[in-house]
């Protein structure tokens, strides 16, 4: 992405202008739809089944949250939804329709849960922002108890006026309601005395033109008052951090503005933020997030508030509209330049966001791990004492659980009682100092998991803490785990008053971390309880003592290496991976500037001991938060949210670019190589012809420690793969298919690694091309580079040879996705008969490659 | 009259930087003991629960404790190694060799100290395998 001076482009605009969208999900009683991604000032049109129910609203700016119009009666499930656009005599075509849904089919067990964003807040706040909304619904607010602001017709993020303005220690919760279909209630604050002295806000920048402002700084529930070039423009409220005015007649450069708040009176105003109009010339090209073959619109991730972004696809116009989506007038394909300005009023960027469409560059989406249903409850649970290989144990840890309301032993929710037993997930920390808590070092992700309507356990393991080792202590571990099962089992047949009836056996799931991340490998082999089915299990940062057999079976499995452990160095976890059969998928997430301890907040101390560059502890837990989430949710839900895991779409708030996956389905249609099968280089998976040409050299190893035959030192996991080594751009390897398929809806998977060489990580990526060959032996070449590419060995060998003396920089594969809308272009009706892959890069390295799959 | 307020300092969570995991106390001392259980004794083999009447125990006195980590001490007799670990008192260590894998001891092969799963900080003792006693237990 580049911004390129808008006067060296030949831009094509046009008469189009882009459909708005109309804000889903829509449900049924909602009395308004919110309409977003329309140029500011458009006109409004809105259609339900067909028929007109609004014409020509204002439609005002789209930002921050788009027109909400009010509609003439409220809507019923089954109703579709469509709006377009207006503006300076054009009208753009309808929307994607959004079809009314019924609440209760999504939710039923009641509308999500409100939460007061942001917290917490304050003695004489006087506005309150209320998130996780179903739209449409009705929202309130009370302060010990009573109600002090209301809004019919709210949207997801809405913010609510409330008075009189809280006093000090008032119980403040919010409460929402659809189709008379009360939600939770929020999580309850107390007020607190507001920051004295209060912050000066700051005003965002402001261009030539335009007329809204963004001023950030301000105080949860405070009164701000706006100046312009000195005289009061009056005074409004906010839930403070970033709050966005609409403000006219348009600004001129050098225009100054003047932002003071309040909070109490008697406590004076902040001192005033002041800024000041800059000119035309100074408006940025617009950010622009990552799009992909087969796009039809751009998400921008930096703009002017009440800007007209215009976008061009290979010079042509093809978007033009308002922030953050703009829809596009065509599918956009691999290879396209696209190109994206705003207007401000009359002034047009000088500046253009360039950009190249990739063939796989999944967007970020949303946070899996934030979906939030219901308040918590929690409690330490106490099943005894167990004993195991002589040894006496207390089977006991805590447990978090969707519940009436927030905190120790709060009921179980009732209506996920009545609407029948929900899934349960059973966590099991590693070996630390007998001293700290650490089954208490999970109760993020604990809460994650209850709160969207999943048990979870953590099971204290601190007597098989301390000096032990081996498999026998893997065993014990794995025993402790049984027995926890075992004894919520008997809380859930027996009518314990919490626990009675409420569980779902047949949906466990299973997380483990460092030794407890073998011993969650461990268990599916070991355990007898009648009843109790794993559906899946997480191995976080795992040992292999090899107290199992190493093949995880018969459920899904995901496995966490920390790129950057100091103590697990070995990331053992990629054996189990390996081995781990697809049922019905696994995954493996290689996350760099992870260390070993951060995913478990009694593990204060960094195992790296500063060496290395790790990520802050947060971003630790994000990790496992979202990925976590992502799989449970799909494993034990049924949610769709395992385009995490496959590549296909990225979790909001984590840092993707330290993430790389591995993972497979059980769905793949074809096997082409696994180099598993005994039959050499030279003969595929398929029995078909393996062929290197131009000047490349290829023959299978063991992707492993230790084994005779090993390509080198740098292999951590335990599979056969293929090493390639060329010194031509022309070096090629063909894999010859049994019979000539096509490839419509399908996509080509492989996993691959740039090899670490054993002395230095390189300064600079390489990569390679991975083709298709039709039948009448076309062939298509797409770049790595354009799927996600190879990234370069993570490198640790300073921290290694300081600590043990033996570089522990690995070749890690991971798995790329190559769409087949990319593959075929402009062939798609051809027939392919084999794949390639060609060293195409000027700097080639020996590559790593293995489960060449068509999926 | 102005409210009293008590003053202190937080006791700071003792953090561990210091702590280097990768620390290897010296061997001071290794006894073999060739132990036979009278009545059949429960074990593992990877996850399968078997029954053993003999095994190899070799006590193993340090000059400090291990850290405590991940990664459990693992005693290698040759390149085979013993993994089954338990503190048994200060200083003082039980690896212990189940009866289906004593074969793979070889006697007078050189025994060295290091972390289980890895090659790596393998430091090697003075100590050679020999089994210096018989001994029978319930």
């Amino acid at each position: 992405m580049v911004e390129v001076p808008l006067d060296e482009l030949n831009l094509q605009d046009s008469e189009f202008i882009s459909a708005p969208t109309v804000a889903s999900t829509l449900y049924q009683c909602a009395t308004a739809v919110t309409v977003v991604g329309f140029i500011p000032h458009a006109d409004i049109d809105v259609q339900i089944d067909g028929a007109d129910v609004i014409t020509g609203a204002p439609g005002g700016f789209p930002m921050p949250d788009g027109v909400t119009l009010h509609l003439p009666s409220a809507l019923t499930v089954g109703q579709v939804v469509l709006a377009r656009q207006k503006f300076g005599g054009l009208t753009s075509n309808w929307s994607p329709p959004v079809t009314v849904r019924d609440h209760a089919a999504d939710y039923p067990t009641g509308p999500p849960r409100p939460q007061i964003d942001p917290a917490p807040v304050y003695k004489c706040g006087s506005r309150t922002g209320v998130n996780n909304l179903l739209r449409g619904c009705e929202v309130w607010i009370t302060a010990d108890g009573v109600v002090v602001g209301r809004i019919k017709g709210a949207i997801q993020h809405q913010g609510v006026n409330v008075g009189p303005d809280y006093g000090l220690n008032q119980k403040v919760r919010a409460w929402a309601q659809m189709c008379m279909d009360p939600s939770p209630p929020s999580q309850q604050y107390i007020t607190q005395n507001p920051p004295i002295p209060l912050p000066a806000p700051a005003v965002e920048d402001v261009y030539d033109g335009g007329e809204q402002i963004t001023i950030s700084g301000l105080v949860n529930g405070a009164r701000f008052q706006v100046s312009r070039n000195g005289i009061d423009l009056g005074t409004g409220r906010t839930w403070g951090k970033m709050h966005t005015i609409d403000l006219s007649p348009p600004f001129a450069a050098g225009e100054t503005l003047s932002v003071i708040q309040s909070m109490c009176p008697s406590d004076g105003p902040s001192p005033a933020g002041t800024g000041t109009v800059q000119p035309c010339s100074a408006l940025p090209a617009p950010g622009v997030a990552p799009i992909q073959e087969g796009d039809i619109k751009i998400t921008l991730t930096s703009f002017v508030s009440d800007a007209r972004i215009k976008v061009f696809v290979n010079a042509i116009k093809a978007g033009d509209s308002g922030g953050p989506i703009v829809m596009l007038d065509r599918a956009i394909h691999r290879g396209d330049t696209i190109h994206v300005i705003q207007i401000v009023g009359t002034c047009t960027g000088q500046y253009a966001q360039e950009l190249k469409v990739r063939c796989v560059d999944p967007p970020a989406t949303y946070d899996p791990s934030a979906l939030d249903l219901y308040p918590v409850g929690n409690v330490e649970y106490d099943g005894g004492t167990v004993t195991i290989l002589g040894s006496t144990y207390h089977v006991k840890g805590t447990v978090y659980y969707p519940a009436e309301d927030d905190g120790d032993s709060q009921p179980f929710n009732e209506r996920v009682r009545n609407h029948g037993p929900i899934p349960i997930v059973f966590m099991a920390h590693g070996n630390h100092k007998t001293s700290d808590p650490s089954h208490l070092g999970y109760d993020y992700f604990q809460i994650a998991l209850a709160r969207m309507g999943i048990i979870a356990v953590s099971v204290f393991s601190n007597e098989a803490n301390g000096q032990a080792g081996g498999p026998p202590n893997i065993i014990t571990r794995a025993q402790l785990i049984i027995s926890s099962i075992a004894h919520f089992q008997n809380l859930n047949s027996g009518g314990d008053r919490l626990f009675g009836d409420r569980i779902d056996f047949s949906r466990v799931g299973l997380m483990g971390h460092s030794r407890g991340g073998e011993a969650v490998v461990v268990v599916p082999e070991i355990i007898s309880l009648a009843g109790v089915t794993i559906k899946c299990a997480i191995s976080l940062a795992p040992t292999n003592f090899g107290a199992s057999w190493g093949r995880p079976t018969g459920y899904a499995f995901l496995t966490i290496l920390p790129a950057m452990d100091g103590d697990v160095v070995d990331n053992n976890g990629a054996v189990f991976y390996d081995q781990a059969m697809p049922d019905p998928l696994k995954c493996q997430i290689y996350a760099n500037h992870t260390n070993h301890n951060y995913f478990n907040r009694q593990w204060t101390n960094d195992d790296t001991r500063g060496e290395l560059p790790i990520m802050a502890r947060q971003d630790h837990e994000r990790v496992l938060s979202a990925y976590g989430c992502a799989f449970y949710r799909n494993q034990l839900l049924g949610h769709n949210t395992s385009g995490f895991l496959l590549y296909k779409e990225l979790p909001a708030g984590v840092l993707t670019a330290n993430v790389h996956l591995s993972f497979a389905i059980s769905e793949a249609a074809m096997t082409l190589d696994n180099f598993e099968d005994g039959n050499w280089i030279g003969t595929n998976s398929v029995g078909q012809p393996n062929t290197q040409l131009g000047g490349l050299t290829a023959d299978e190893y063991p992707f492993s420690q230790g084994p005779f035959g090993r390509f080198n030192d740098s292999f951590f996991g335990n599979t056969i793969g293929m090493v390639t080594r060329s010194y031509e751009t022309s070096g090629t390897f063909r894999w010859q298919l049994a019979d000539p398929i096509s490839l419509t809806d399908r996509e080509v998977w492989i996993r691959c690694a740039d090899v670490y060489d054993g002395i230095r990580a390189p300064a600079t990526a390489t990569g390679f091309q991975l083709g298709i060959e039709s039948t009448t032996g076309n062939i298509t070449w797409v770049d790595s580079d354009e799927v996600g590419g190879l990234p370069i060995p993570f490198d640790r060998r300073l921290h290694d040879l300081k600590r043990f003396a033996i570089d522990k920089t690995k070749t890690m594969l991971k798995t790329l996705r190559f769409s087949a809308h990319c593959l075929q272009m402009g062939h798609e009706e051809e027939l392919i008969q084999a794949i390639l892959v060609r060293m195409n890069a000027s700097y080639p390295r020996p590559l790593a490659f293995d489960d060449l799959q068509i999926i | 009259m102005t409210m009293s307020a008590d003053s202190g300092k937080i006791e700071e969570k003792e953090k561990g930087e210091e702590e280097d995991i990768w620390r290897m106390p010296m061997i001071l001392g290794i006894e073999v003991i060739h132990v036979h259980y009278i009545h059949p004794v429960p074990y593992f083999i990877k996850s399968k629960q078997i029954e053993i009447v003999e095994g190899i125990e070799f006590l193993v006195k340090t000059s400090e404790d291990f850290p405590v980590r991940a990664l459990s001490p693992a005693l290698f007799v040759g390149d085979f190694p013993v993994l089954d670990v338990n503190r048994i008192g200060e200083n003082l260590y039980r690896f212990f060799v189940p009866a289906p894998e004593i074969d793979r001891l070889k006697t007078s092969a050189p025994i060295s100290i290091g972390w289980a799963g890895l090659s790596a900080g393998k430091v090697t003792t003075e100590y050679r395998f020999q089994v210096q006693r018989e001994e029978s237990r319930q």
